[in-house]
């Protein structure tokens, strides 16, 4: 097959997926806005996994999430390394076993960095309609909920981002996995298990240093 | 034979009175119309001293560019509005405005491009990287280096958030750009605001606000264009929905707000001084005739400012308000006519017995202003030709004019003498010996001259800055929103080719860091050297970045990049660049990242360039850079500290020179025309006791002196110099021509003039309004009080003892 009649039968898959007009979209993000009104935490265990132009194979990484609202974000990952990351409100502090220092990061300092984790941080907490100002948000799927993440020209996640897809759960509890295609052509995949809403956090998650859990 | 000049003008005059009403009405008209023609000036370098290093700040501070750019911030008031909101009518607000005064709109920082664009600027590394930063990474090239290095951008790869990185990683695995990245982000963020970028908007850190920067053709000093440029703005703030609050930050805002305010002052100070010269002048003299006084000055002021205009063709608005004070010294001559016509009528004797102290008084307040003329200061040249010009007009008016339309039937029909306030202490009913009044006097003064020990000069250029408070409120806003509130000082190298600026920008810029620290001191230096100093730095890595070394860390990173994975070509980006930099164009002026910052770094100019630094305006930096700049020709420092400290000791030295220049003048004058020491000491006797008076009042009322007033001191020397004149000639020779009731309305206008200044809001214009009425009515109390019974004991006693 010549790589022209490759590229037809991509184009006609791709002009069949559905596309739904703008009132449905604005309509479903408010029903997300709404449903996500209520919550106040969100812990899941996540599996991340990377295609990077970098490395042979794909990194795997297994590890935790919690939010609790506003602006609190542990990010932790168990293997390959054990990485920890606790954002709360504007300051960041990291640790991993390799270095195992705890590196205390301001995010007004780092704006670039402030912009990736804020972004990583809307998607998780579902508050999409925030998100119109940098992306244009297609709808690909009523049930179940599947949205697609364009990020508009003068964005700052345009310079690295092809396209976002999120992928929400059957019961549309949360978000079953979100695709992250770059324009470097990397890719990554996180999937969500066990997600808990609005359940006590442990204080210990806000911890960084090889004591924490 | 003597000619009686006078007498043979004073004649003709008489005779021709229909056609001087009709001349005169005429160049009232002519004035009128030309003074919708005169256009005036708010720059502050008009009232600036011709100091070098003074006039070479504020030629600095007009040609940088950012004079040329208005700052636009909009608010968001609504609470229940997002920033999307905010974003979306900025964008339309910003694409709406369309103006030829405008050259340009910013609203969106273009962020489309802003890693790519890093990513390329970073190809020119090799020529950034000097010495120093080679041995650095000499010393990363051995297996543990590596391993540490490939470590670190495993780790990098776990990080959430970690894909903006990543291109960046490959392009640069040892990390070798990093001083780079981080100097452009030093300078980016080297204005101080706290900025952040969303879909290319520039947002306050709390989101609620905006900020589109203007670039405009019309220069910050030019009042006519910064009146139709805001004005277009606030046109278009109206199409703005209800729950944006929108404010303008920009010099032009402050021209316009100075040129309100004294527009105002200018129009309250009149109507309050003319209103009160009327009802002064009809309540006591009860004369419809006396209107004609009141006309005088202002007939001659209006004439003045058409002439001072043809002369000087830019007239600066702190001249014009003085208007009403010279208006209020000017009337003193008219007073002194027509209060000596009502008591002796309107004959040439009854002028000559008045000519003689009313032209001594003029030449002895015109010496002061004239001795503005020998000041360096523009303003200074015009406040002296426009002060005397008026002078002279209403002193001619007074003795030529104003005569004739008081005839002495009038007078003696109406049998009417003036009601005026007879200030004559010496009616008093409870007497004070003369000693005892000396003595009283000699302790007044010299306790007010123990008190202005406490006086203090200030000199803050912003007490030039009458803006309203709306204003400054406003920007007080802006800052809480924005910050960058302490504007940096700025250090600048000239050069007649950009080569030449940067090499010496680059050597200022190893001195300067040395005496400061690199956190200090903002060059474009810090990531882009000279031309010559790029292609040593270029050299040095091609030679240090050999075939086999290249080869050599290629095998490291594929060896010890196994453990992680780590693909064939997971540093192509890498290898592909490490040779490209001298095929480059010599600047990337295509890259908006590059062509922002040099637009902020360097200014072109008419002949060659200038490059500026930024430091924090401090005294100890200041002192230190100060030493660097002497080092170096055609480097100089701007800073708002120093420029105040400039204009002081500029202003310090100009003062003291024109103070004693007056003053000499006027007690030379003194001399001369009284023709005795002891006259003219006595004379002079208000003066003293004016300036002892205003020195204590600033002292005790913890005022600060500044240039204006001091300038006002030298115009209270003049007026309360005529007072003793008038009062010295009358205790000599007591013509009854009403000496002290002309000395008294005399005063009374003057302080009516200058205590209508007392509502003026620009600060300038109310300092001197203070000086003036402290000095003069001190000035008036002592001729009337001290000079009389000083008079008696110093020399009627000693003129009977000689008879």
């Amino acid at each position: 097959m010549t790589k022209k009649s490759l590229s037809l039968i991509v184009c006609l898959f791709l002009l069949n997926a559905p596309c739904y007009p703008q009132g449905e979209v604005d309509s479903v993000l408010s029903y997300l806005e709404e449903k996500m009104s209520v919550v106040k935490t969100i812990q899941t265990d996540f599996v991340q996994e990377k295609s990077l132009a970098m490395f042979s194979d794909k990194i795997v990484l297994k590890g935790s999430i919690s939010i609790q609202k506003p602006r609190h974000l542990s990010w932790r990952v168990y293997s390959p390394m054990r990485y920890y990351m606790v954002m709360a409100l504007n300051s960041i502090r990291q640790w991993d076993e390799d270095t195992n220092q705890v590196q205390q990061i301001s995010l007004n300092r780092n704006p670039s960095f402030k912009v990736a984790i804020e972004q990583m941080q809307n998607w998780f907490s579902g508050s999409y309609r925030s998100m119109l100002t940098d992306y244009k948000i297609n709808l690909l799927s009523k049930s179940p909920i599947v949205l697609e993440f364009i990020p508009k020209d003068n964005s700052p996640a345009c310079n690295f981002i092809e396209r976002v897809v999120v992928r929400f759960k059957g019961d549309e509890v949360y978000i079953g996995n979100i695709s992250i295609e770059e324009k470097s052509k990397d890719r990554t995949v996180l999937t969500f298990i066990n997600t808990r809403i609005n359940q006590p956090i442990d204080k210990n998650v806000w911890e960084v240093g090889p004591n924490a859990r | 034979m003597r000619v009686d000049y006078f007498g043979r003008i004073y004649d003709f005059l008489q005779k021709r009175k229909l056609l001087v009403v009709c001349l005169i009405i005429a160049v009232i008209l002519a004035s009128v119309i030309g003074l919708r023609l005169v256009q005036y000036n708010n720059d502050i370098g008009l009232m600036l001293p011709q100091d070098k290093k003074v006039q070479r700040s504020m030629q600095f501070l007009r040609e940088a560019n950012f004079s040329d750019k208005l700052v636009i911030s909009l608010r968001l008031e609504d609470p229940g509005r997002s920033s999307e909101d905010l974003i979306s009518t900025t964008d339309q607000f910003s694409r709406s405005l369309k103006s030829p005064l405008i050259k340009q709109v910013i609203a969106n920082v273009s962020g489309n491009n802003l890693i790519s664009e890093v990513i390329f600027f970073l190809e020119y590394t090799p020529e950034l990287l000097n010495q120093e930063s080679l041995l650095k990474i000499d010393k990363q090239l051995n297996p543990q280096g590596i391993k540490e290095r490939l470590r670190f951008i495993y780790r990098q790869s776990l990080a959430p958030g970690s894909s903006f990185m990543m291109p960046f990683l490959r392009a640069d695995p040892l990390g070798a750009s990093n001083l780079v990245l981080r100097n452009i982000e030093k300078l980016s963020t080297s204005l101080g605001y706290d900025v952040i970028v969303r879909n290319g908007f520039l947002l306050s850190r709390d989101e609620r606000n905006t900020m589109v920067i203007i670039k405009t053709s019309v220069p910050i000093t030019e009042g006519f264009g910064s009146r139709k440029l805001i004005s277009y703005l606030t046109g278009k703030f109206e199409s703005l929905p209800k729950f944006i609050k929108p404010s303008i930050i920009a010099g032009h805002l402050h021209t316009v707000s100075n040129e309100d305010i004294i527009k105002r002052d200018i129009l309250v100070t009149s109507t309050v001084a003319g209103i009160s010269f009327l009802l002064l002048f009809l309540l006591f003299f009860r004369d419809a005739r006396a209107a004609i006084i009141f006309f005088m000055p202002f007939i001659s002021v209006l004439i003045s400012i058409n002439i001072a205009y043809l002369f000087f063709r830019n007239l600066s608005y702190f001249v014009i308000g003085m208007g009403t004070v010279i208006a209020g010294i000017a009337i003193d001559y008219g007073i002194y006519v027509y209060v000596a016509v009502r008591r002796a009528g309107n004959g040439i004797n009854t002028i000559r017995q008045v000519i003689r102290p009313v032209i001594s008084g003029a030449f002895t307040t015109i010496s002061v202003f004239v001795a503005f003329f020998f000041s360096s200061v523009e303003g200074y040249h015009q406040l002296a030709f426009f002060s005397n010009l008026s002078i002279v007009l209403c002193l001619s008016f007074s003795l030529l004019i104003l005569p004739h339309f008081l005839k002495r039937k009038d007078i003696v029909q109406k049998n009417v003498l003036p009601r005026a306030p007879r200030l004559n202490f010496n009616n008093l009913s409870f007497k004070v010996s003369d000693s005892a009044r000396i003595f009283l006097w000699l302790i007044f003064i010299s306790l007010s001259l123990l008190l202005s020990v406490g006086v203090r000069f200030s000199n803050d250029i912003t007490q030039f800055d009458g803006t309203s408070k709306g204003i400054l409120l406003a920007e007080e806003d802006f800052h809480r929103a924005w910050g960058g509130k302490s504007i940096p000082a700025v250090f600048i190298v000239s050069g007649k080719t950009l080569e030449e600026a940067y090499q010496l920008n680059e050597e200022v810029y190893l001195e300067a860091v040395g005496a400061i620290g690199e956190d200090n001191f903002s060059s474009l230096s810090s990531f882009w050297p000279s031309k010559k100093k790029r292609l040593e730095n270029l050299l040095r890595w091609e030679e240090f970045w050999s075939k086999e070394k290249e080869a050599k860390f290629k095998r490291m990173l594929t060896n010890y990049g196994k453990p992680y994975n780590f693909s064939q070509d997971a540093f192509g980006p890498f290898f592909k660049n490490l040779h490209i930099a001298g095929t480059l164009p010599d600047e990337p002026d295509n890259l908006s990242i590059f062509s922002n910052l040099k637009e902020r770094f360097v200014i072109k100019k008419a002949d060659g360039y200038q490059i500026v630094s930024f430091f924090p305006d401090n005294d100890a930096y200041l002192k230190k850079l100060s030493e660097v700049s002497n080092n170096y020709s055609g480097t100089f420092i701007v800073s708002r500290k120093s420029f105040s400290n400039l204009v002081s000791r500029a202003y310090g030295r100009e003062m003291v020179w024109l103070f004693f220049l007056a003053a000499g003048a006027t007690l030379a004058f003194t001399i001369i025309l009284l023709k005795s020491f002891r006259l003219a000491t006595l004379a002079l006797i208000p003066v003293v006791t004016a300036i002892a008076i205003i020195m204590s009042v600033f002292s005790v009322f913890k005022l600060s002196l500044n240039a204006p007033a001091i300038i006002a001191c030298m115009v209270v020397v003049g007026i309360v110099s005529d007072y003793g004149m008038f009062v010295v000639y009358y205790c000599k020779y007591k013509f009854k021509t009403g000496t002290y009731t002309a000395v008294a309305f005399a005063a009374v206008t003057t302080l009516i003039g200058a205590g209508s200044l007392l509502f003026a809001r620009h600060p300038l214009l109310f300092s001197i309004g203070i000086t003036l009425s402290t000095g003069v009515f001190s000035g008036y109390i002592a001729s009337i009080l001290v000079i009389p019974p000083l008079y008696r004991i110093w020399i009627k006693e000693r003129l009977l003892c000689a008879n």
